[in-house]
C-alpha cells in the first residue's frame, strides 16, 4: 500500500508538471525546457520570502506569480520573436535550453548548490489507507489534486479554455477565424508557469529541493507527456500517473537504481508502438502536425 | 594557464564538435552524444586496466562501439523525426548512463565482470596510453595525440563534406523527399554519417580517459550531451570546419577569460554555464547559423 501511495503522489506531481509542459506544447509546439529553470527557482524564492517575512501565505502566492511572470517573459523575450520570424522547432528547443541553463545558474549563484527543505527536522507521519503518509506527502497530493481539478475545470468550462483547446487543435483555423493566437499563447505560458510552480512547491514540500532537480523533473514531465499523448490535454495527466506508478513498482521490485531505466524503456516502447502516445489517435504521416 | 592542457582539451572538444556536426549539421538534434563519448572513455579505461594500455587495441574497440551506437541512433532517426527523435536519443542516453552507473557490485574488484564500471565511484588510476610500445605519458605527447585525433577527424569531415556523400546529406537536410525522389540513398548515407559521428565521439572519449586517468558516470550525463551540443550550436552547425573549431575555442576561452577577471572556484563554474546559456539564447536570435556556421538550426 505504501508503494501505491508513494507512486500515486509522485504521479500527481509529474502529471501537474507534464500539464505545464503540455499546455505550452499543444498550442505553440514549443519544447518548453525553460520550465526546468522556473521549477528550480520557485521553491527557493518561496523559502527566501518566507524566511524574510515569516509568512507562507505571502511567500507561496508571490512565488507562483513570479513563476507566471518568468514564464510569460520567456515567451515575450524569446519564443514569440522566434515564432514571428518563422524559426524552426529546433531553434525554440535550443533557445529554451539556454533559458533553462541561465535560470538554473542564477539560482545556484544566489542560493548555492545545497539541498534544502521547507520544514526542518522530522516530518509528522499519519497512518492512512493502510500506509504511512507523511504530512508533506499529504499536502503535496492535496495541492496537486486541487491544481489539476482547477485546471481541467477552467479548460472545459471557460470560454478562454475552449479557445485554448481550439488553438491546440488547429492553430491555422483559429487564425483564419480572426482569433488572436498571441494573447492565447500568453495565457498558455502563464498557466504553464503557475502549474510548474505549484508542482515544484508540492514536490519541495514532499521531498525537499535543490538547484539540480529542474532538468530531471522536466525530462520526467516530457516523458509523461509523450507517453500519455502529446496532442491531448488528458495525455500528460495519464502519462504522469503511469510514470509515477512505473517508478514506484520498479523501486519496489528492483530498487531505486533502475527506476529511470524502467521509465525510459517504457517510453521507448510507447514511441515505437504508439508514436502519438497512449491517448493519441493513429493518423497518416502526412496529416500529423 | 597551462598551454598543453588547453591544447589537449581543444583537440578533444574539436573532435567531439566535428563528430556531432555530422548529426546536428544535417538536421537532427541528439542528446545521446555524451553517452557515446563516455562509452569510448570507459572502453579505453577498462582495456587499459585489464588487458593493455596500447591504443592499437583500445581504439578499434572504442571506435567499433561508437559506430555501433551511432548506427543504432541512425536506425531511430530513420523512424522518428523532430521532437520524437530527440526523445529517443534521450532514451539511449539514459540507458547508457544508467548501465554505467549501476554496473557495480560491492566487495568485487573494479573492472571485474560483475563490477565492470565500478558504478558511481568510477574507475581511477587509468594508465597512460602507449602506441606500439612507445609510451605517451608526458603532457606534450598527450596533447599531440589529442590534436592528431582532432586533425584526423577534421580531415575526414573536410573530405566528406566536399564529396557527393556530403552533398546527399545536405540535400536530405534541406528536402529529404526531393533527395529520395532523385534516387539518392538517404538512409544509407545518414547511417554512415551517424556511424562516423559515433566513432569520432568514442575516439574523443579515449583521449579524455587517457588524459584525465579517471572516468565516472557524469561523463555520460545529460549535462555532458548538452555541453557538446552547445559547442556545435555556438560554433555553427553544418559548417565544414570553422564552426566546430570556433565552438571548441569558445568553450575553452570562457573559463580562461573568467580566470583573467578573477572569477574563480565554484562561482566560475556557475558563471561559465550561465554564459553558455546566454550564448545559446543569443545565437538563436541574433545568429542562428552560429558564430561560423553555414546553416541555421533546424
Amino acid at each position: 500500500m505504501q508503494v501505491v501511495i508513494t507512486g500515486f503522489v509522485s504521479g500527481l506531481e509529474i502529471s501537474l508538471l507534464a500539464l505545464a509542459f503540455g499546455v505550452v506544447y499543444l498550442p505553440s509546439r514549443v519544447f518548453f525546457l525553460a520550465m526546468g529553470g522556473i521549477y528550480v527557482a520557485a521553491p527557493f524564492l518561496a523559502k527566501e520570502l518566507s524566511d524574510r517575512t515569516g509568512s507562507w501565505a505571502f511567500s507561496l502566492p508571490v512565488a507562483i506569480v513570479s513563476a507566471i511572470l518568468l514564464s510569460i517573459l520567456a515567451d515575450l523575450g524569446s519564443h514569440r520573436p522566434l515564432s514571428r520570424r518563422g524559426a524552426s522547432d529546433g531553434a525554440h528547443f535550443v533557445s529554451s535550453l539556454g533559458q533553462y541553463i541561465f535560470l538554473m545558474q542564477v539560482v545556484v549563484l544566489i542560493w548555492g548548490n545545497d539541498p534544502q527543505s521547507f520544514v526542518p527536522g522530522v516530518e509528522t507521519i499519519k497512518t492512512q489507507f493502510g500506509g504511512r503518509v507523511p504530512l508533506g506527502q499529504a499536502i503535496s497530493a492535496a495541492a496537486c489534486i486541487a491544481g489539476l481539478a482547477a485546471f481541467y475545470a477552467w479548460l472545459l468550462l471557460s470560454n478562454v479554455g475552449l479557445r485554448l483547446r481550439a488553438l491546440a487543435s488547429n492553430p491555422m483555423e483559429m487564425q483564419l477565424a480572426g482569433q488572436s493566437d498571441t494573447r492565447l499563447r500568453t495565457v498558455a505560458f502563464g498557466l504553464s508557469g503557475a502549474l510548474c510552480a505549484l508542482s515544484s512547491l508540492a514536490a519541495a514540500r514532499n521531498v525537499g529541493f535543490d538547484p539540480h532537480t529542474g532538468m530531471v523533473a522536466t525530462v520526467s514531465a516530457i516523458v509523461a507527456t509523450f507517453i500519455g499523448g502529446r496532442y491531448s490535454y488528458w495525455g500528460p495527466f495519464l502519462g504522469g500517473l503511469l510514470v509515477g506508478a512505473i517508478r514506484a513498482a520498479t523501486v519496489w521490485s528492483f530498487g531505486t537504481r533502475w527506476q529511470d531505466v524502467a521509465v525510459f524503456l517504457f517510453l521507448g516502447c510507447c514511441l515505437l508502438l504508439f508514436p502519438n502516445g497512449l491517448l493519441g489517435h493513429r493518423q497518416r504521416v502526412e496529416y500529423q502536425p | 594557464m597551462n598551454p598543453l592542457h588547453l591544447l589537449t582539451y581543444f583537440g578533444l572538444y574539436a573532435t567531439l564538435a566535428i563528430s556531432l556536426n555530422f548529426i546536428v549539421g544535417f538536421g537532427r538534434i541528439t542528446l545521446a552524444h555524451g553517452a557515446i563519448y563516455a562509452t569510448g572513455a570507459y572502453c579505453y579505461a577498462i582495456v587499459a586496466l585489464t588487458v593493455s594500455r596500447d591504443l592499437t587495441l583500445s581504439v578499434p574497440l572504442a571506435v567499433g562501439l561508437g559506430v555501433g551506437l551511432g548506427a543504432l541512433l541512425s536506425a531511430l532517426a530513420s523512424r522518428f523525426r523532430g521532437d520524437q527523435f530527440v526523445l529517443m536519443s534521450l532514451v539511449v542516453q539514459t540507458l547508457i548512463y544508467e548501465i554505467i552507473r549501476n554496473w557495480e557490485r560491492a566487495g568485487v574488484d573494479p573492472v571485474a565482470w560483475m563490477n565492470l564500471t565500478n558504478g558511481t565511484k568510477g574507475l581511477a588510476g587509468v594508465p597512460r596510453p602507449s602506441i606500439a610500445g612507445f609510451s605517451l605519458s608526458s603532457p606534450c605527447a598527450l596533447a599531440i595525440l589529442s590534436l592528431s585525433f582532432a586533425c584526423a577527424s577534421t580531415l575526414v569531415s573536410w573530405i566528406l563534406f566536399a564529396s557527393p556523400f556530403g552533398r546527399v546529406l545536405k540535400a536530405a537536410r534541406d528536402d529529404e523527399i526531393a533527395a529520395r525522389g532523385l534516387g539518392k540513398d538517404v538512409c544509407s548515407t545518414r547511417r554512415i554519417a551517424f556511424g562516423l559521428s559515433g566513432g569520432m565521439a568514442a575516439l574523443a572519449g579515449v583521449v579524455y580517459a587517457s588524459y584525465a586517468r579517471y572516468v565516472d558516470p557524469s561523463l555520460a550525463s545529460l549535462d555532458e550531451s548538452v555541453l557538446i551540443l552547445t559547442i556545435v550550436l555556438v560554433g555553427g552547425a553544418g559548417s565544414r570546419l570553422l564552426g566546430p573549431l570556433t565552438g571548441a575555442f569558445f568553450v575553452l576561452a570562457v573559463p580562461e577569460v573568467l580566470r583573467f577577471v578573477k572569477v574563480t572556484g565554484a562561482t566560475a563554474s556557475s558563471v561559465q554555464l550561465l554564459l553558455y546559456g546566454i550564448a545559446l539564447v543569443l545565437i538563436t536570435h541574433l545568429r542562428p547559423r552560429g558564430l561560423a556556421g553555414e546553416h541555421g538550426i533546424r
